[in-house]
Parts: structure tokens; sequence; C-alpha cells
């Protein structure tokens, strides 16, 4: 049976958040994509920093990880900084090249989340018997919340 | 093992619970949910895909892959009809306020096709129906089965690495229509 450390759930917390931050940079960037008119530009300003913050983060996470965990994560740092560098570029742009630039943008965030959230994966099937427990544990807390609060809600409205 | 799955409901309210439900198991680690996308054929046999993209190049974008992944989740031969449908009726999108209405696939096609698809996969989207569509990493199929049959839905799936042999998507992942979060629209509070 596999012994589970301190260390491991903190390797599995840090890739959950992560990817939480990660769905974040991608529904920023496609609310803004989807937007039209002025307050576009300051949000994919807010974006471009986002990426480049979680593309460090990302980095950061990477020792510690299992072989196959650090390859999804190191296409998501490349990803995330194709991300950032399309959305610096559309705040040089205006129009159509703007608009161009932005989906380029959205399109490698969203690249960058899909290897995270397949890092994630990978560390989860390594670790079943954590993964539960935590989850176990994650479900209670959640119960517990909703009990409190019943209009809590964690779905992305636009 | 990663799979593209299906789940088929009656109606939309109970596609948004699906939806919820999976993005509950993932957060509970069960499975690890890497996107979702909640579809819609109404009356007329038209499919819906709920979309936050306003943009029409985005919302066709939207339904042509989508309109892909639903026949590649039919089977082979809803793969191709799904491809070509989708990118036909992807134009149609254009001025719709809530994304892409895509023709698709398995079932709005000849009679043939679509008994093809249904021998192969068993997946048909009936008027009427919504369907969440999700891209999951499962130990076991059984728990998005048992969980998904509370909730009134039938459950279909196909290996991811299947789908990506069939040669409809090009250079871009599936997965990349889907939402890689529980987006839910304004239009379906539950």
């Amino acid at each position: 049976m596999l012994k589970h450390t301190k260390a491991d759930n903190k390797v599995n917390d840090a890739l959950d958040h992560i990817r939480a931050a990660a769905q974040e940079l991608h529904g920023a960037i496609s609310d803004a994509a989807a937007k039209r008119g002025g307050a576009v530009k300051a949000d994919v300003e807010a974006a471009s920093s986002k990426a480049k913050a979680l593309a460090n983060s990302v980095q950061d996470a990477i020792s510690g990880q299992n072989e196959a965990t650090k390859k999804h994560l190191a296409e998501a740092v490349t990803h995330l900084q194709a991300a950032q560098k399309h959305a610096a570029e559309s705040l040089k742009n205006s129009d159509q090249a703007f608009h161009t630039s932005v989906r380029q943008s959205l399109t490698s965030a969203r690249a960058a989340v899909q290897k995270v959230s397949e890092a994630v994966a990978t560390a989860r099937s390594a670790h079943p018997a954590l993964a539960t427990a935590v989850g176990i544990g994650a479900l209670l807390v959640a119960e517990a919340i909703v009990t409190k609060h019943p209009t809590a809600s964690t779905h992305h409205r636009e | 093992m990663r799979n593209y799955v299906a789940v088929v409901f009656n109606g939309p309210g109970t596609a948004y619970e699906g939806l919820r439900a999976l993005w509950e198991l993932d957060r509970a680690f069960e499975i690890t949910v890497h996107g979702t996308a909640v579809v819609h054929r109404d009356e007329l046999g038209q499919f819906q895909v709920d979309t936050k993209e306003t943009h029409p190049a985005l919302a066709t974008a939207v339904g042509v892959g989508i309109g892909a992944l639903l026949g590649a989740l039919a089977g082979p031969a809803g793969a191709a009809a799904g491809a070509a449908a989708g990118a036909a009726a992807g134009g149609a999108v254009l001025g719709a306020t809530t994304g892409g209405i895509i023709g698709l696939a398995a079932d709005a096609g000849r009679a043939d096709t679509r008994q093809e698809a249904a021998d192969e996969t068993g997946f048909v989207l009936g008027v009427g129906q919504s369907a969440v569509i999700a891209d999951v990493s499962e130990d076991s199929t059984a728990t998005i089965n048992a969980r998904m049959r509370k909730l009134g839905g039938t459950v279909y799936r196909r290996a991811v690495s299947d789908v990506k042999d069939e040669a409809w998507f090009d250079e871009y992942e599936p997965s990349y229509y889907l939402y890689p979060y529980d987006y839910m629209p304004p239009t379906y509070p539950i």
C-alpha cells in the first residue's frame, strides 16, 4: 500500500489551486473576447499579468512531481507564456488585429488549462487513496458551507 | 482512462444538474473533468450549444467544434457526418445571441448513417433532449454512470484516443471546444 505524506497532500493541493487559477484566467479572457467596447483592453491587460504570474507558479510547482506530471506542467508553462504574449500584443493593436490576438490568447489559455488538468489527473491517479481521502474531506467542508450559506455557488456565470 | 462522455437528459434543467454533478465528482477527486459543454436539440431538430461567445467567429468555431465532437461520440459514422454538418451549419450562428446552432451529425443526417451510429455507440440526441458533453479521466465508469442514472441521464462514452485517431479535428484538440469549468448561462438557473 502506498504511504502518503503531508508533502504529497501539499503537492496535490498546489496543483488544484493552479488549476483553479488557470480556469479563472480562461474565464477572464473568454469574457473579454465576448465583450465589445472600451473595458476590454483593461481586462486583457489584467489577464496578461495573471498569465505571467501563473506561468511562474506552475514553474515553481514542477519540482516534486512525477515525470508525467512534470511534462504536462512544462507544456502548460509554454501555453501560458503564449497566452501572455498574445495578450500583450493585443494591447498594441486595435480593431481586428486586437481581437485576433485576444482569440489567440484565449486558445493558448485553453491549452494551458488542459495541460494543468491533465497534470492534476496524473497526480490524482498516482495517489488515488490520498485523493479519495482528501475528496471526502472536501465534500464534507463543501456541504457544511452550503448548509451554512445556502446561496453559495461555485458556478461560472457571465 | 480518458473518455469523452455524453449524458443525455430529457430536459435542459436536468442537463445542468448533470453538469453540476460532474464537477462535484471532480471536486470530490472521484474523477477529473477536463472540459464540459451543454447541448440542446430543439423541436425543429436543430442543435444549440450553450456558450458565452457573442463574437460570430468564436460562436461559429464552437458550433463547428462541438458538432464534430458530438459526431465523434456517435462513432466513426457520426464523425464524418458531424464534422461536415457542423462546418456547413456553422455560418448559421451569425447573429445568434447565445452561440452556436449546429446541424449534426449522427441523427440529423441520412437514416442509414443514423442507424449505423446507433449501432456503434447508441448515442443519439432526440428532439427536445439535452446532453452534457465532457472530457474526463476516470478510473471506473461506474462512478459517473451511477451519479447520472440517479439524475435520469443516460451515459455514452468513447475513448479519447479513439476520437483523436479520427482526422476531423486537424491540429485542434477536440477538448478545447469545451469549457474547462462549469459554465452555466444565466438563462438556466437551477
